[in-house]
């Protein structure tokens, strides 16, 4: 039937019920033919389950209801809640038949990871031809679709060929690009498709979708955490909060002028990277589950603007502009994203109190390699190598006590071998690394914070008992472990828990307390904001300076976010296939960066650019 | 820089990795055969007097022992001599029967290989699809119910397994012969089925289970979501699950062959069939070293080359390793 009439989908009062109550309730989406909409949220939004139940695709034990028309064909969401395959009876496996008459034609859900989402013993053009078998294509008619598909998504076709493993993440992406388009489906759901790439390689991926959206005049949905990239490559944006829409409307109102407190607050979180903030603002608590919410404002515990009406009722939409709707009772009160705190000043790095370098030696340091005064680590002619592929080569490095050193670089570049090497989980094979080399008394050992905080701390051992076997190591006293939680702004109840009953942000405190445990001179944080929510990492990120300025800690960030970097460090070496191509000073270098590969970087950072 | 560090670079990893695992494979069969061949001295008395077994003590009778096994010699010099015999096939003479080792050995050596060999088809047969059935459908009471039964077979030992079957099968209904090995493809198959479904249960449950785990697993995976979220048939889906669970059943597959070995020897009991399980039994009993070194020295070298066997199929299958092997 012809679907170019009308929206490529509508879905209205989606709800999602789980076990223990609602997940997702009221939602309503209308996506255009050729129109891109962003779903944005942040853990614990709903956005990955609204995605999820619009593909019929939810997690066993999640049910959907709602409305759903794709591609002008009505679908039945009730019986959604079939799950795996033949999990449930024959009402899961009639729903679930339904289901694959819709999905891969109608509609295809894009999966965030290009690392997981393809089989990795099968040849890309076997994963691309699949879902042709069923349109009954010979197998000439097959290859030659996939080759078409192949290099529609900018692909040689020799990856027909290849097998996953053989390909970057950028490139597996695309395969996927070109598997789940091949079927020409009306809408693509992106669940944070890019979210595992490197900067400049997202940036590649976001413009071959919309590219492609554009040729098949396609409805694309960008399910993102990111709000810069759904200003940068959405239409329209739906913000979701806790299970419910906060505000939807034109991607350039709902950043420019956001109506919903959350949004402005969300806006304002987003580590700039033009400035550097003295503090970051943060969104005080975490989200809560819908399930917890009742009839309520869901953001009005954590909202400056909250009065008894937002605690008493469920904020109707309200229009602030046409098209423009927010869930809110004070959306004239919401302050525009542009006032933030007063930016420090620059060009000079805020000194430290306690710091042993005066400013004006410390700009000195970022050009000379072995500057003089207290160091806490300082490395030469660092190689490294991995049987023929050299990771590192020729690296220099210096930290001053008390200094905030950043590195960054995207995958590949050496930067979180350089990290294992520096707290000794890998060895060298050319160059030095000295700590404490300039007070001449040897400092204590690094310590290091990892990325994901959920794998860092082992599930069976309360917090308590994890810090104290930090607190053994560092030959300090158990009884301190409270003192620890206090330090990272954690309850000391919080001692008799284990990992599970923390949130991500939580985790990580405990993560950063573990590693202060043996009152380290440097700590080494290995990408330790990037896998947490933007709210969260602004809470992370300001810990840090705090503990910093407090304990005299020289901290080096290794990191592949260039907002971040801004926000955390006073100096910056750029690390590029294995080799420092540029350092200096984080607002020089950012500011007017020298090198091509520091400028891709820069060029790369989505939506932030102005 | 040195000169040997650089030849073996030069080779290419996968001839590196077969150099690495057949010498391995080599130096873990020669610590075994030296293990086994010091089951002489572990036994206690005279070592001549215990290799002589019910013959008649002579002073003429042990000289010969003596020269025989070298018995005169240093025990390194003994255990090369047995090394040098026992890589030909020779490994001296029983005490119990004085016949060859090798032959007591060959002749039981078929009825063995046939009542694993079946084991291991049956259970492969029943095991897997089983195994795939429960995982695809876990948390199911299909689920529920065969991961059940997988579970009472695993637990049960062979051979009250055995005796259970024997009288319920062979006594109570008697549709299979209670003795003996039978004549002709259709007779070995009628007395062999029994023993060899004994063991086929144990180890069809344990191959169940571990094709159940393989292929939840895999469909957990976020391919298997993408794939469904393409439309692909569930068949279609089926076969990417399979291929990539195939891998992992295929390793754990080289496990059993320990485990049937060792079973075989109650269930031959059991069934009283003339196979190596029961010349082992014997000899274990009779103290006949001789015997108990050849067969031991077998079992390991069996398990050992199914292990090798195993890493390198999943060479060939594994097209990640594969490429790895032939080089970036």
């Amino acid at each position: 039937m012809s679907a170019t009439t009308g929206p490529a989908l509508t879905v209205t009062d989606l709800d999602v019920l789980g076990p223990h109550g609602p997940i997702v309730a009221g939602v309503g989406l209308e996506v255009g033919f050729g129109e891109t909409v962003a779903i944005v949220g942040e853990s614990g939004s709903g956005k990955s389950v609204t995605a999820r139940s619009l593909t019929g695709l939810l997690p066993a034990g999640l049910a959907a209801s709602g409305s759903l028309t794709v591609g002008g064909v009505p679908v039945s969401l009730d019986g959604a809640a079939a799950g795996k395959a033949g999990r449930t009876g024959r009402a899961g496996k009639a729903a679930e038949r339904a289901w694959r008459g819709i999905r891969g034609s109608r509609i295809t859900l894009l999966p965030q990871d290009p690392f997981t989402s393809l089989s990795p013993r099968h040849r890309c053009a076997d994963q691309i031809a699949l879902p042709l078998q069923r349109l009954g294509l010979s197998r000439a008619q097959r290859s030659e679709a996939v080759l078409e598909a192949l290099d529609k998504v900018g692909l040689p076709a020799r990856v027909a060929r290849q097998y996953p493993f053989q390909l970057s993440g950028g490139m597996r992406q695309r395969v996927a690009i070109a598997a789940a388009l091949v079927t020409e489906p009306d809408v693509l759901i992106a669940d944070e498709a890019t979210t595992a790439l490197d900067v400049t390689t997202q940036r590649e991926i976001l413009d071959l979708l919309g590219k492609l959206q554009r040729e098949r005049s396609m409805g694309l949905i960008l399910i993102t955490h990111d709000l810069g990239l759904a200003r940068g490559r959405a239409d329209r944006v739906t913000v979701m909060y806790a299970g419910r829409i906060a505000e939807r409307g034109a991607a350039a109102q709902v950043t420019g002028s956001p109506a919903h407190p959350y949004t402005g607050r969300l806006l304002a979180c987003d580590p700039p990277l033009d400035v550097t903030l003295e503090r970051l603002p943060t969104i005080p608590g975490s989200v809560p589950r819908l399930a917890f919410v009742g009839d309520a404002c869901a953001f009005a515990p954590r909202c400056e603007l909250a009065t008894d009406e937002c605690r008493a009722g469920l904020p109707e939409a309200v229009t602030v502009a046409p098209g423009h709707f927010a869930a809110c009772l004070h959306t004239g009160r919401v302050p525009k994203p542009e006032l933030k705190t007063e930016p420090k000043p620059e060009p000079k790095p805020d000194p430290q109190p306690g710091n042993a370098i005066a400013p004006a030696e410390e700009a000195m340091a970022a050009t000379t390699p072995a500057p003089s005064g207290a160091s806490v680590l300082s490395i030469a002619g660092l190689r490294k190598t991995f049987g023929t592929h050299t990771v590192l080569e020729g690296v220099d490095l210096h930290v001053a006590a008390g200094e905030s050193v950043a590195v960054v670089g995207e995958s590949g570049s050496g930067k979180t071998t350089l990290a294992r090497i520096v707290v000794g989980l890998e060895t060298a094979d050319a160059g030095t690394v000295d700590f404490g080399s300039g007070s001449g008394e040897r400092s204590r050992p690094p310590q290091i914070v990892f990325q994901d905080p959920f794998s860092a701390l082992n599930p069976s051992l309360t917090i308590g008992a994890a810090l104290r076997d930090a607190l053994r190591a560092g030959g300090r006293d158990r009884s301190e472990v409270g003192e620890l939680l206090e330090m990272v702004g954690l309850p000391t109840a919080y001692a008799r828990r284990r990992p599970r009953a923390l949130s991500g942000g939580e985790r990580q405190r405990v993560a950063i307390a573990r590693a202060l445990a043996t009152r380290p001179d440097l700590l080494v944080c290995d990408e330790a904001v990037s896998s947490l929510d933007v709210s969260v990492q602004a809470q992370i990120l300001n810990l840090i300076a705090e503990l910093r300025e407090r304990l005299g800690l020289a901290v080096l960030f290794i990191s592949h976010d260039l907002a971040v970097v801004r926000q955390a460090s006073q100096r910056v070496y750029v690390l590029y296939r294995g080799r420092v191509v540029e350092q200096g000073e984080t607002a020089d270098v950012l500011g007017s960066p020298r090198h091509d590969y520091t400028r891709e970087l820069m060029a790369g950072v989505e939506g932030k650019g102005r | 820089m040195s000169g040997p560090r650089a030849s073996i670079r030069t080779l290419s990893p996968l001839a590196l990795f077969l150099a690495r695992r057949v010498a391995g494979t080599a130096a873990l069969l020669v610590v075994m055969s030296l293990l086994i061949f010091s089951l002489l001295y572990l036994e206690p008395g005279d070592i001549a007097r215990n290799l002589l077994g019910t013959r008649p003590v002579s002073a003429q009778a042990l000289a010969q022992i003596r020269a025989e096994y070298h018995l005169d010699q240093p025990f390194l010099e003994q255990y090369w001599t047995w090394l040098r015999h026992a890589v030909t096939g020779d490994f001296g003479t029983s005490v119990q029967s004085g016949q060859p080792v090798t032959s007591s050995i060959t002749s039981r050596l078929g009825i063995t290989l046939e009542v694993v060999g079946l084991a291991f088809v049956l259970s492969v047969l029943v095991g897997v699809p089983a195994g795939v059935l429960a995982g695809m459908r876990r948390g199911t009471s299909t689920d529920r119910t065969v991961v059940g039964i997988a579970v009472v077979f695993v637990s049960a030992p062979a051979f009250a397994l055995g005796l259970l079957l024997l009288y319920v099968f062979a006594d109570y209904l008697a549709w299979f012969p209670v003795y003996g090995t039978g004549s002709g493809f259709a007779g070995r198959l009628d007395h062999l089925l029994l023993p060899a479904v004994t063991l086929a249960l144990g180890l069809g449950g344990f191959v169940l289970k571990l094709t159940r785990t393989a292929v939840i697993k895999e469909a957990d995976q976020d391919y298997v979501m993408f794939a469904r979220a393409r439309g692909l048939s569930r068949v279609q889906i089926l076969r990417l699950i399979l291929r990539n669970a195939s891998l992992s059943v295929l390793t754990s597959l080289g496990l059993t062959v320990a485990y049937l070995f060792g079973s075989t020897l109650l269930v031959e009991q059991v069934y009283a069939l003339p196979g190596l399980g029961s010349l082992l039994d014997d000899a274990v009993l009779f103290k006949d070293v001789p015997v108990v070194q050849a067969l031991t020295l077998l079992m390991a070298a069996a398990i050992a080359l199914t292990a090798l066997l195993v890493d390198l199929t999943y060479v060939a299958l594994d097209p990640r390793v594969r490429h790895e092997m032939a080089g970036s």
